[in-house]
């Protein structure tokens, strides 16, 4: 691994190992660095400030999560994200909750749009609301896996994962009529 | 859903994410795009080219800061994306695998590029979809076409590259003719890299017009033992760089001979990891074959004329692409020496 990975890495630890105990905002860079022996300058040579670092952790861990080698399709890819968020269960808990303007939630959220943007073009190909059905479910993912997440006695990732495909499946299933006025298809 | 989707959508993502943040803070975001690659990128040629980029970037003062800087400053983001995909993705992760795979199998090379030759006149002109429908299965998905004055219908370069998205082409002009056309050009598709051939006195305007357009563009020059000097040194780059090319592909012409082309070679290597111009200088087919060698262990370019006859490998002379597939061709002419490790 190259040495600039391995310092990424090393402060992206370290920020995961903080946030077991504290929330992000107590955190400082100052911290971080403290906690893995690395000085300031390094943690400044390769990200902006700490939402940079939160963000860097998720999309490297998120894309490892992606196995090219093998066939990925969506609910696989779900299965392992949301089993990799119950192994990082209090780390993505606080980084959840991060309100603002860098919320780690937009983040995600824009990760998702993408993934089920990509989904639901190939499931419902000409449908004038899939930019919102888009939306929806990547709020409606977001929120149960929060909520999931939250749960004292969660349900395995596997069950999870099931509930969540149902329900989409559930819904792309049924063929509703457009409201008079709004465009039928290919909008 | 595909497996293809998945990856495309999520590695799209971070990609559009990563020029976005290009945009805000520079320099760290480099980084951090190719160190993502370094770690992500399991093709054997994309583990070469980031580790190379992760070297060079450790000089602070590099001019590949500035390059890309510009790149993503001055083309259209969603080219960026579609060219970086096909080539990074599709070419050398996804296609390299289904060559090895292909390779193991069968006992011949497959090529990771197919060159076409169509600047000259031909009776009869090759099927290029059929062409690149076929190379796609094999795992081929970059494509460098040759086109000039002569080329019949360039028009139909632009719906072959429409019609194969997931493909990247590299339309390589021969001359002047061909150079105003592709400035005139109207036309955007994402997943084509423009090359005017330089020497002709509109070339920086062409540049200037080309830049405009948001296109992805570099200049080609031919180099033989007489000018080889001239292209290479401060002046010339110097020159190109002003003119807005953020990519010079050097080819050797037909009478180059074999210590030229060494010399260009290492001086194009020499310039990259020096990093002393925003410009990303490429001996192209040293270069091209360098990749075939790091996918496939042995060299194994294929170069069509544009009757389908094969120009590259030499001594297979009578061969041609028409009334054969593809892969029958290239089993007739690119037998592995070795086997895969």
């Amino acid at each position: 691994m190259p040495e600039a990975n391995i310092t990424k890495r090393a402060l992206g630890a370290s920020l995961k190992a903080l946030m077991q105990t504290r929330p992000f905002h107590k955190i400082s860079v100052g911290e971080i660095c403290e906690h893995c022996g690395m000085h300031r300058k390094s943690f400044y040579y390769h990200f902006q400030d700490k939402y940079d670092l939160l963000n860097w952790v998720f999309y490297s861990e998120f894309m490892q999560l992606l196995d090219t080698t093998a066939q990925t399709e969506l609910w696989g890819y779900m299965l392992r994200v949301c089993e990799y968020f119950a192994e990082n269960r209090q780390f993505y808990l606080n980084a959840f909750a991060i309100e603002g303007q860098n919320a780690f939630t937009d983040t995600f959220n824009e990760t998702l749009e993408a993934i089920l943007s990509a989904y639901l073009h190939q499931e419902i190909r000409d449908d004038a609301f899939r930019e919102f059905y888009c939306n929806f479910y990547s709020d409606a993912f977001r929120c149960s896996i929060v909520r999931w997440l939250r749960e004292r006695k969660p349900v395995s990732a596997e069950a999870f994962v099931d509930l969540c495909h149902r329900s989409v499946e559930c819904a792309t299933a049924q063929s509703i009529p457009p409201p008079p006025g709004w465009p039928a298809s290919g909008g | 859903m595909d497996n293809q989707t998945v990856i495309k959508a999520a590695i799209q993502n971070v990609v559009s994410k990563g020029i976005r943040d290009i945009r805000r803070d520079p320099n760290r975001s480099i980084r951090k795009l190719v160190d993502l690659g370094m770690q992500f990128g399991t093709g054997r040629y994309q583990q070469t080219f980031f580790t190379d980029a992760h070297k060079t970037l450790k000089k602070r003062n590099s001019a590949y800061y500035t390059l890309v800087t510009s790149l993503i400053r001055n083309v259209d983001p969603k080219t960026l994306e579609t060219l970086g995909f096909s080539v990074g993705y599709m070419s050398w992760t996804m296609g390299a695998k289904v060559i090895r795979a292909y390779e193991k199998k069968e006992g011949f090379n497959v090529p990771w590029t197919v060159l076409v030759d169509l600047s000259r006149p031909a009776e009869t002109i090759l099927d290029l979809e059929q062409l690149v429908e076929q190379g796609q299965r094999l795992g081929i998905y970059t494509y460098f076409l040759f086109v000039g004055e002569h080329t019949p219908d360039p028009d139909s370069m632009l719906s072959l590259a429409e019609r194969f998205g997931s493909s990247a082409f590299f339309l390589v002009s021969v001359d002047a003719a061909m150079n105003a056309r592709m400035a005139a050009s109207d036309e955007l598709l994402c997943n084509t890299l423009i090359v005017p051939r330089g020497g002709d006195p509109a070339c920086p305007e062409i540049g200037g017009v080309l830049s405009q357009k948001k296109r992805m563009f570099g200049l080609n020059c031919e180099y033989n033992a007489v000018n080889a000097d001239t292209l290479l040194s401060d002046a010339f780059l110097q020159n190109v760089v002003e003119q807005g090319y953020p990519f010079l592909f050097l080819i050797p012409s037909l009478d180059c001979d074999p210590a030229t082309r060494e010399r260009v070679n290492a001086a194009v290597l020499a310039l990259r990891v020096s990093g002393r111009y925003p410009l990303f200088p490429i001996d192209l087919y040293n270069d091209l074959q360098q990749v075939d060698h790091i996918i496939s262990d042995e060299h194994c370019m294929l170069a069509l004329g544009a009757d389908g006859s094969v120009l590259y490998p030499k001594g297979v002379q009578g061969l041609t692409f028409q009334g054969r597939t593809l892969e029958e061709l290239i089993r007739l002419t690119m037998p592995r020496v070795h086997h895969h490790r």
